[in-house]
C-alpha cells in the first residue's frame, strides 16, 4: 500500500510536469496550428535570466523570476511580430520555432558567465520545506506543490478561457477559419499576440515550477518537451482534458515500472512510443469508422 | 505542283524539317562556365584535407562529410513532403550492425552492403507511420521512435562509454586500406558523392516525378491508380539506407559512440542543417551539412575551445533567415547565384517543399487518402 501511493504522488508530479508543458503546446496549436517545439528553449533563457538575477547579481526571488517570466512573453511578443505574422504557412512557423529552439539553447552556452549549463542550483524560498504524506512513509516538498496547485489552476484556466471568455472564442475561432473569423470582425493581430505571449509566458513559468525540483539546465528540459510532444499526440494537439489524461497516464506507467518492475528498465523508457502506437492505431480505427460512416450517410 | 501531289500521297507525310540548332553565344559561355565550374569543384573536393589543415585536423572534415550524410538522409524525405526526427536512431542502428559484422569477420566490401539491407525493416516500420499520418504528426511518431530507441536500445547496447554489448569495447576499425585520415576522407566523400548522385537521379527520373505529384495532393494521386504508400516507403527505405551508412561511417571515425550522441534533441538540430540547406535539395543538404558539420570543429580547434556550443546558436539563426527570406535555402541562393554567373536571366523563384507541408490534414487526410473517400476537406 505504501509503495502503491509513493506510485501515485511520483506518478501525479512528474504527470503535472508533462501536463503543464503539453497544455502550453495545444494553446499554440489550437491557436494558430503552430506546433511550437521552441517551448523548451523559452523556458531555459527565462530560468536562466531568473537564475542570473537571483544567484549572480542577489535580486530577491520573486522579482526575478518575475522577469524571467517577463522576458519569455515579451520573446513570444516578438516572435509574433517578426515572425510568425510574416511567415503565413503554419508548417514554416512550426519550423521556425524548431531554430527559434536551437538559438535560445545556443545562448545559453554564449553567455560567457552563465558557463556551466549542467544542473544549476534553483531555489525558491520553499526549499527544504516538506509536508509528510500519512501512510506512505513519504514527503512532499512545497515546491512540489506549488507544482500540482499551478498545473490544476492552468487547466482549469486555460479551459474556462477557451471555453468561456471572448478571447478564446476569438481564439478557436481563428483558428477554424481564420478568413470568416476576420469577416465577423475578429482582428488577429490582436488575438495572435495574446496567444504567443501566453504560451511563451507559460513556458518560462514552468521553468520557474521545474528548477527548484529537478535543478536548471538544458538537457532535462529538452528531454521532457520531447515527451510531452508524445502527450500532446494523445489529446491530437487540440484537447486539453486529454492531455491531461495523457500525461498523467505515461508518467503513472513510467514510475509504476520503474518502482514494481526495476529489472524492466527499457519498458519504462519505452512507454512513450508504446502509447503513441496505441493512440494511433485507436484513432486509425476511429477515423475509418467515422469516414464509412459518412459515406454510407452519404449514398 | 507535281511534287505538292506527291508529297500527298498516301503514307507519305509531309513534314516541315527542323531548323538545325543554332550555337548561340550564351550557350557556348553557358558550356564554358559549366566546365570550369566542374573542374573547380573535383579540384575543391580532392584538396580539401590538404586545404584546411591550418584550421584544425582532418576530423572536422570527415564528421562534417558524414553529417552531409545525415543531412541529405533528411532531406530526401522532403520529396514526399514529410519530415523525419528519427535519422540520429537509424544512424545508431547502422553503428551497431557496423559493429556486429567486424565482430563476425566480414570484409568492408560486404559490410556495406549489409548494412543498407539492415536499414530495410526499421525505415519500414518508420513507413508504417508515413502511411497514417502526416507532417507534424509523423515528425512526432519518429521523434518517439528515435527516444524509446535511444532509451532502450542503445544505451543498453552501447552504455555510457560506447561499450558494445556491456563487454570488454572493442572499438569499431576503419577498413583495410582506408586507415589514414586522408584515405578515409576520400572513402566517406567518395560514398557522399555516390549517394548525392543516385538521389539526383532518383529525383529527375519519373520517380520524382511522381513524388513531386504525391507531395501536391496524395489523393489525386491515389485517385490516379498510384500507390502513395508504396512511394512513401520508397522513399524513406532510401532516406534510411542514406542514414544507416552514415551511422555506419560515424562509426568508423569514432571507434567508440557512447549512447547519449543518439539522443533525438541532435536530429532536430540536423533537420536545421536540412533547412538551411533547403529542404528536399541534394546539392543543398550535402552543402549545409558538411559546412555546418565542419565549422563548429573547426572553431573548436582554432579557438581552444572556447566556442563550444556556439554552433546551435548559429545554426538556429541561419535556420531563421531561411525560414523569414529565403525558403529555398542555401540551395535556393546557389542556383540564383549560379545563374547570374552563366549569364541566364532572373531564376523563377524555387518552391521548398516546406511550403507545401500541411500540419492539418494530418491523420484524418491520411486516413481519407488510405480509405480512398472524400473527406470534404480541401487538398
Amino acid at each position: 500500500m505504501t509503495k502503491l501511493i509513493q506510485t501515485l504522488i511520483i506518478g501525479l508530479e512528474y504527470g503535472c510536469v508533462y501536463a503543464l508543458i503539453a497544455m502550453g503546446m495545444v494553446l499554440v496549436y489550437r491557436a494558430t496550428g503552430v506546433l511550437n517545439i521552441a517551448h523548451g528553449g523559452v523556458g531555459v533563457l527565462a530560468g536562466f535570466v531568473a537564475w542570473d538575477l537571483n544567484t549572480l547579481r542577489g535580486w530577491p526571488y520573486f522579482p526575478a523570476i518575475g522577469v524571467g517570466i517577463g522576458v519569455a512573453i515579451v520573446s513570444g511578443l516578438l516572435f509574433e511580430r517578426f515572425v510568425a505574422r510574416k511567415v503565413v504557412k503554419p508548417f514554416l512557423v512550426t519550423v521556425a520555432t524548431l531554430a527559434l529552439f536551437l538559438l535560445l539553447q545556443g545562448l545559453v552556452f554564449v553567455v560567457p558567465w552563465w558557463g556551466n549549463t549542467w544542473g544549476q542550483v534553483f531555489n525558491s524560498p520553499f526549499a527544504n520545506k516538506q509536508v509528510a504524506i500519512p501512510g506512505a512513509n513519504y514527503a512532499v516538498s512545497w515546491d512540489q506543490l506549488v507544482l500540482f496547485g499551478n498545473v490544476i489552476a492552468f487547466f482549469v484556466g486555460l479551459y474556462w478561457v477557451l471555453r468561456r471568455t471572448r478571447v478564446g472564442l476569438a481564439m478557436r475561432a481563428v483558428s477554424d477559419d481564420p478568413t470568416a473569423a476576420r469577416l465577423m470582425g475578429i482582428r488577429q493581430k490582436v488575438v495572435a499576440p495574446v496567444v504567443w505571449g501566453l504560451a511563451f509566458g507559460l513556458s518560462g513559468l514552468t521553468t520557474m515550477l521545474l528548477a527548484p525540483i529537478l535543478l536548471l539546465d538544458n538537457t532535462s528540459l529538452t528531454a521532457f518537451t520531447l515527451k510531452a510532444l508524445t502527450v500532446t499526440f494523445v489529446g491530437g494537439l487540440v484537447s486539453l482534458p486529454l492531455t491531461v489524461a495523457g500525461a498523467m497516464t505515461l508518467a503513472l506507467l513510467e514510475v509504476s515500472t520503474q518502482l514494481y518492475l526495476p529489472s524492466a528498465r527499457g519498458l519504462s523508457d519505452a512507454w512513450p512510443f508504446l502509447i503513441l502506437v496505441v493512440v494511433l492505431v485507436a484513432r486509425f480505427a476511429r477515423g475509418t469508422k467515422a469516414l464509412e460512416d459518412t459515406a454510407v450517410a452519404a449514398v | 505542283m507535281s511534287t505538292m501531289l506527291e508529297d500527298l500521297a498516301p503514307g507519305k507525310v509531309s513534314r516541315p524539317r527542323p531548323p538545325k540548332p543554332t550555337v548561340q553565344p550564351g550557350d557556348r559561355r553557358r558550356t564554358a562556365t559549366r566546365t570550369i565550374g566542374v573542374t573547380l569543384l573535383i579540384a575543391f573536393v580532392l584538396t580539401m584535407p590538404y586545404d584546411m589543415k591550418w584550421a584544425g585536423s582532418s576530423f572536422a572534415l570527415d564528421y562534417g562529410v558524414i553529417i552531409g550524410m545525415a543531412v541529405l538522409s533528411m532531406s530526401v524525405l522532403g520529396w514526399i513532403g514529410e519530415f523525419t526526427l528519427a535519422t540520429v536512431a537509424q544512424m545508431g542502428f547502422g553503428l551497431v550492425v557496423v559493429n556486429l559484422l567486424q565482430d563476425a569477420g566480414l570484409p568492408f566490401a560486404l559490410i556495406l552492403p549489409v548494412v543498407i539491407l539492415s536499414s530495410i525493416p526499421i525505415s519500414v516500420l518508420l513507413g508504417v507511420f508515413a502511411l497514417r499520418l502526416k507532417g507534424v504528426d509523423f515528425a512526432i511518431a519518429t521523434l518517439a521512435f528515435g527516444y524509446t530507441a535511444q532509451k532502450t536500445f542503445f544505451q543498453t547496447y552501447l552504455g555510457v562509454q560506447g561499450g558494445f554489448g556491456g563487454t570488454s569495447s572493442k572499438a569499431i576499425s576503419r577498413p583495410v586500406g582506408f586507415t589514414g585520415s586522408e584515405s578515409f576522407y576520400y572513402l566517406i566523400m567518395g560514398s557522399l558523392l555516390l549517394m548525392a548522385l543516385i538521389c539526383w537521379a532518383v529525383n529527375r527520373s519519373w520517380i520524382g516525378t511522381s513524388l513531386t505529384a504525391l507531395r501536391e495532393s496524395e489523393a489525386a494521386f491515389s485517385v490516379l491508380g498510384h500507390s502513395p504508400g508504396a512511394y512513401k516507403i520508397f522513399t524513406i527505405c532510401l532516406s534510411g539506407a542514406i542514414a544507416t551508412v552514415a551511422g555506419a561511417y560515424f562509426g568508423m571515425l569514432q571507434g567508440l559512440v557512447p549512447s547519449n550522441y543518439f539522443q533525438p534533441a541532435l536530429a532536430i538540430l540536423y533537420f536545421g542543417f536540412a533547412v538551411a540547406g533547403g529542404m528536399g535539395s541534394v546539392a543543398g543538404a550535402c552543402v549545409a551539412g558538411i559546412f555546418f558539420g565542419a565549422l563548429p570543429k573547426y572553431f573548436d580547434s582554432l579557438s581552444e575551445g572556447h566556442f563550444v556550443g556556439y554552433d546551435q546558436f548559429f545554426i538556429g539563426i541561419v535556420a531563421l533567415i531561411v525560414v523569414l527570406w529565403i525558403p529555398g535555402g542555401m540551395a535556393d541562393v546557389g542556383r540564383r547565384l549560379w545563374r547570374r554567373v552563366e549569364g541566364g536571366g532572373p531564376a523563377p523563384p524555387m518552391v521548398s517543399p516546406l511550403e507545401e507541408i500541411d500540419v492539418r490534414d494530418g491523420v484524418e487526410g491520411a486516413i481519407a487518402a488510405a480509405a480512398g473517400l472524400d473527406t470534404g476537406v480541401e487538398a
